[in-house]
């Protein structure tokens, strides 16, 4: 018997035995599926794929992996948009897809566990399906994409002004570390009802934004709510920055909205079709607003609908120019195709299906006081580099801080665009920095940046955290320049 | 395609919210009637947008801007002439001011036929496109307060 050479020849023929050959895919076609996303950060080919099925596969997995000191980068649909689960070193790609389970709902203690490869769109099915009186929060991402890894990397969502990023929703986690040791983190580490992260000491952070690098979950139990039976969602145009962030922060305090959200005028020109829109109408509004209102009951919701018309008054007193308010079920009479912001969860195809399909962003959190300044900066920056000035905002907990994400669509054959969108990138990058936004989801290249930026206290004990968790530094290595 | 946008590219929000409400109802039988034998010239107005229909030969294209000489012009806020669009009644609108019009006023009764209540959108649910499984129709859209 020959002993091959190479630890991933090793690896792979570890894990066909143990878990069977077809878990273990080493084609090069399907590697090469896996050595890229749909952003402009350069791919890299992994050595295998290994499909998971359970946690003692994951457990499988890396133990061998370990033992042959190769990475393992773990992923579900790989749409992160920052490049985060390119094998930058090769190794393993490790496929959770199939672990898709919702394995508990906890009607009464208003949480539901889950596995890695649970999507919003099974979330959402189960929800109404078996559990109407309980809702979940949903991000702007495809169905079938990761409710975990969302939560993982401090998501943002459409009750994310209520409860903070997705990543505060978290009751808990079980993780695989490097060599396959098992743990569980928050309430569910002592209790059998996993209904809160306190008061346990907080281990649970020790996975989140680390992108991988520090574990696999497998297991996470996170938070619901109770549902609403009337909703509205109601769409402001507004033609002029200060005026439309003036009125959003007026509401943002209050307890009026569950989500308030802005995009620029691109989007809905990409809405209507349009693959790149680079002209804007002086006549056409800047931002179209959204405000989602909800409550249980009649008095109530129009309490609220008061309170927002004040508040969309007081912001035309202020010499703010808005349209009145349209309701979506109304634009979705007028074009169809605004059902896409009618509900979640939400594919938005035109940022997905168009030549080439390269979609990037900076996306960023930071302080609502430098809303303004940044949008401006990053519109200006957008159109100065040929590309359409796409902003999202949203304000999250309470206003504590607000999203500005820069959203770019490319074609990702096209080796030029591609270069243009890199340098587009960086100088986008700049722009949120400088206002004191950081990065979400944080690319490597955006660490390694600004990491002379970054107190080195922090990086420390960062590279410390990871170190003892995964000595070998085989999980997904360059995340956080943490090696 | 009976509505077209010309130079679409150049072209405001205004043109691209006519083109829907227009093309789906030119495509029915009713809006196709209306538009036989239609030969005018509209200059309608939305804020400070502004589009010219040339609707002629059963068809109708959107030009960005006032394309000079038109037969009759209609203007309001976005949000009136939305509604107007949906087949809100006008009446109200042009009592408060809110809408307003100027020139012949025949071919703006044309233009009225072709708004109107467009034929119900399918359900969110039903038109949102997706790789995961189908969504039931959602609860939450509930109805209006
Ligand atoms: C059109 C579009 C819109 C989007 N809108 C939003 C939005 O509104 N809000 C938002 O927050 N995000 C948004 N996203 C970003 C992203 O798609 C979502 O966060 C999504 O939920 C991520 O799921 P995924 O399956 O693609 O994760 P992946 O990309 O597969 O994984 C993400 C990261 O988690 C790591 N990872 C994977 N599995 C595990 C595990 N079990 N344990 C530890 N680490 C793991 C990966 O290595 C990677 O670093 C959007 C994306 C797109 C394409």
């Amino acid at each position: 018997m020959t002993t091959p050479a190479r630890p991933a020849d090793a690896a792979a023929a570890l894990l066909a035995a143990a878990l069977g050959p077809d878990r273990v895919l080493v084609d090069s076609a399907t590697v090469r599926q896996y050595s890229e996303d749909i952003t402009e950060i350069p791919g890299h080919l992994p050595d295998l794929v290994v499909k998971a099925r359970s946690t003692a596969e994951v457990q499988t997995v890396l133990s061998i992996a370990h033992g042959q000191g190769l990475p393992v980068v773990p992923v579900v649909a790989n749409l992160n948009i920052g490049g985060l689960a390119i094998p930058e070193r090769g190794g393993i790609v490790l496929d959770l897809a199939a672990m898709n389970r919702i394995l508990e709902v906890n009607e009464p203690d208003q949480y539901m566990i889950v596995e890695p490869g649970v999507s919003w769109g099974d979330v959402r099915a189960k929800l109404d399906r078996d559990h109407p009186r309980l809702r979940f929060g949903y991000s702007f991402s495809p169905p079938h994409t990761s409710v975990m890894t969302n939560c993982l990397m401090d998501g943002l969502c459409n009750l994310s002004l209520l409860h903070g990023s997705t990543s505060e929703w978290i009751n808990g986690v079980e993780a695989v570390l490097a060599d396959g040791t098992l743990l569980r983190t928050g309430g569910g580490a002592w209790s059998r009802f996993w209904c809160t992260n306190s008061p346990m000491p907080d281990l649970t952070g020790l996975f989140i934004n680390f992108q991988g690098a520090t574990g696999v979950v497998t297991r996470m139990a996170v938070q619901l709510w109770p549902n609403r039976r009337l909703r509205r969602r109601l769409f402001v145009l507004a033609y002029d920055v200060d005026a439309a962030y003036g009125f959003v922060k007026s509401l943002m305090t209050e307890d009026v909205c569950d989500d308030i959200g802005g995009v620029t005028w691109p989007v809905i020109k990409l809405l209507f079709g349009q693959a790149r829109p680079l002209f804007r109408d002086p006549g056409e509004p800047l931002v179209a607003l959204y405000f989602d209102i909800t409550a249980n009951d009649e008095r109530l919701m129009a309490a609220k609908r008061a309170v927002f018309a004040d508040a969309l008054a007081a912001a035309r007193a202020r010499g703010g120019r808005f349209d009145d308010p349209l309701d979506i079920e109304d634009l979705v009479k007028i074009e169809p195709r605004f059902v896409k912001f009618a509900d979640f969860p939400t594919r938005f195809d035109f940022l997905l299906d168009h030549p080439g399909g390269g979609l990037t962003w900076i996306g960023s959190y930071g302080p609502t006081s430098q809303w303004e300044q940044g949008i401006r900066a990053g519109m200006a920056t957008m159109e100065k580099h040929g590309f359409p000035p796409i902003v999202v905002t949203r304000p999250m907990r309470g206003g504590h801080f607000g999203v500005l994400r820069l959203i770019t669509t490319f074609d990702k054959r096209d080796a030029e665009e591609v270069r243009r969108v890199r340098a587009l990138n960086e100088a986008l990058a700049d722009v949120v920095v400088e206002h004191g936004f950081i990065p979400y989801k944080t690319p490597g290249w955006v660490v390694k940046r600004y990491a002379a930026q970054i107190d080195p206290g922090f990086l420390k004990v960062a590279r410390a955290v990871k170190h003892a968790l995964d000595p070998k530094g085989i999980l997904n290595p360059g995340r956080w320049t943490l090696e | 395609m009976p509505v077209t946008c010309i130079t679409p590219e150049r072209s405001s929000l205004l043109s691209f919210f006519l083109q829907s409400l227009l093309g789906r109802k030119a495509a029915t039988p009713a809006g196709a009637r209306a538009l036989a034998g239609f030969d005018r010239r509209i200059l309608v107005r939305a804020g400070e947008m502004q589009v010219t229909l040339a609707c002629r030969d059963g068809a109708i294209e959107i030009h960005p801007g006032a394309v000079l000489p038109w037969d009759a012009s209609v203007g309001g806020d976005l949000a009136t002439m939305l509604g107007l669009g949906l087949g809100h009644n006008f009446l109200l609108p042009l009592l408060t001011g809110r809408l307003s019009f100027s020139g012949n006023p025949l071919p703006l009764l044309t233009l009225l036929r072709l708004f109107g209540a467009p034929d119900p959108a399918p359900s969110p649910a039903a038109a949102t496109a997706t790789a995961a499984p189908s969504l039931p129709t959602p609860p939450s859209l509930s109805p209006k307060a």
